[in-house]
């Protein structure tokens, strides 16, 4: 008997490391993309060649790499738009749409540069690599944001689900004579949550998706994106009170 | 000759009764015997639902059949490691782990 109960504790013991590791799998699965500093560093050796000497030589690799540093985080922010179980298809679409137009905007940029004789007119176009194109202020934002607010559409069918079962929790333990009030109390918070995270997140894509670089260097762009973080993360708050709320009804059927 | 029919008539009766017992076997297997095991948690909630309706006791329905002395429905909900409500919750747990992940790369600069 003995034998038996360590040989089933050892099997769940296997079990929950499994569940422990596979869900550390799934999370390293899905990279967070750099805003933007974790890259910096990429062309230290070529800002430095160009603090050193400035020439043609030296701006035209500066520029390069930090084109290629861009190139990397639009190829990563496509894995993770075509990877994404929450973005809309129209959303996809859109933010596809412009991951792939800035990309072919630095590509044609790249081209200048290699080709350019000029030092003043190199200097243009290495400020028009941020500048034109704001992959790190805006797109990288944009995509994460959306995709965010999409994950919050998602969250909702999810809970929207938890909601129908724990209703009809709620109408059997009522039929069978037990209190339900705080599991009721429970359900209804958890689905007015719910709906005011889907009310914050809503509306985010339309505002987002349509934004600019020239919307960003005039200083339009930004306040919007400030204000959707914060929309998002008032969302995230709300989903993780519903959370509770969910967990706190099914424990009160128990 | 005699002998005869009253054998074969002793082996018909026989074949009748096990072919009852049969017959009688297959109908309670399928109004009893897999659907509980095939109902999901709404399906049950539902059977536990439509049974509260059911009278108490034999006394207050009027019938003196074995069958209406069923108790009251009781409510059991399942077990928290298999209750699909838990699974749902870890699912809203990946999504949640989602949204942290997509505000964590909102910050930066150019």
């Amino acid at each position: 008997m003995k034998t038996r109960t360590r040989t089933i504790l050892a099997g769940l013991a296997v079990a929950a490391l499994l569940v422990v590791t596979s869900a550390a799998v799934a999370s390293a699965a899905s990279p967070v993309i750099a805003g933007g500093p974790a890259g910096t560093g990429v062309c230290a050796t070529e800002a430095a060649a160009v603090r050193a000497g400035v020439s043609i030589d030296t701006l035209r690799a500066f520029g390069d790499c930090e084109i290629a540093r861009r190139f990397t985080t639009l190829g990563a922010l496509a894995s993770k738009i075509s990877g994404s179980k929450a973005l809309t298809s129209s959303d996809a679409a859109a933010l596809s749409g412009e991951v792939s137009s800035t990309k072919s905007g630095l590509t044609g940029l790249k081209a200048q540069i290699d080709a350019e004789t000029s030092l003043p007119a190199l200097k243009s176009e290495i400020r028009q690599i941020a500048t034109a194109y704001r992959v790190y202020l805006l797109v990288v934002p944009q995509v994460n944001l959306v995709n965010g607010a999409d994950t919050v559409q998602l969250a909702q069918t999810a809970f929207n689900q938890v909601s129908t079962n724990l209703t009809a929790r709620i109408a059997a333990a009522k039929a069978a004579g037990k209190d339900t009030t705080a599991a009721q109390a429970d359900l209804d918070a958890m689905n007015a949550a719910v709906t005011q995270a889907v009310g914050l997140a809503g509306p985010l894509p339309a505002a987002l998706l349509p934004l600019t670089p020239a919307q960003y260097n005039a200083g339009t762009a930004g306040p919007v994106l400030k204000n959707a973080r914060a929309a998002l993360v008032q969302a995230r708050g709300l989903l993780q009170s519903a959370r509770q709320d969910a967990v706190a009804c099914r424990d009160a059927l128990k | 000759m005699n002998r005869q029919t009253s054998s074969a008539a002793r082996l018909a009766s026989t074949l009748l009764i096990v072919g009852m017992v049969a017959v009688a076997c297959g109908r309670s297997n399928a109004t009893q015997g897999t659907q509980p095991a095939t109902q999901g948690p709404t399906a049950a909630a539902s059977a536990l639902a439509a049974t509260s309706d059911a009278p108490a006791s034999p006394a207050a329905s009027g019938s003196a059949t074995p069958a209406s002395a069923a108790p009251a429905a009781t409510y059991s909900p399942p077990a928290i490691a298999n209750d699909p409500v838990t699974g749902e919750i870890q699912s809203i747990d990946q999504l949640l782990k989602g949204i942290d992940g997509s505000l964590s790369g909102t910050n930066g600069g150019e």
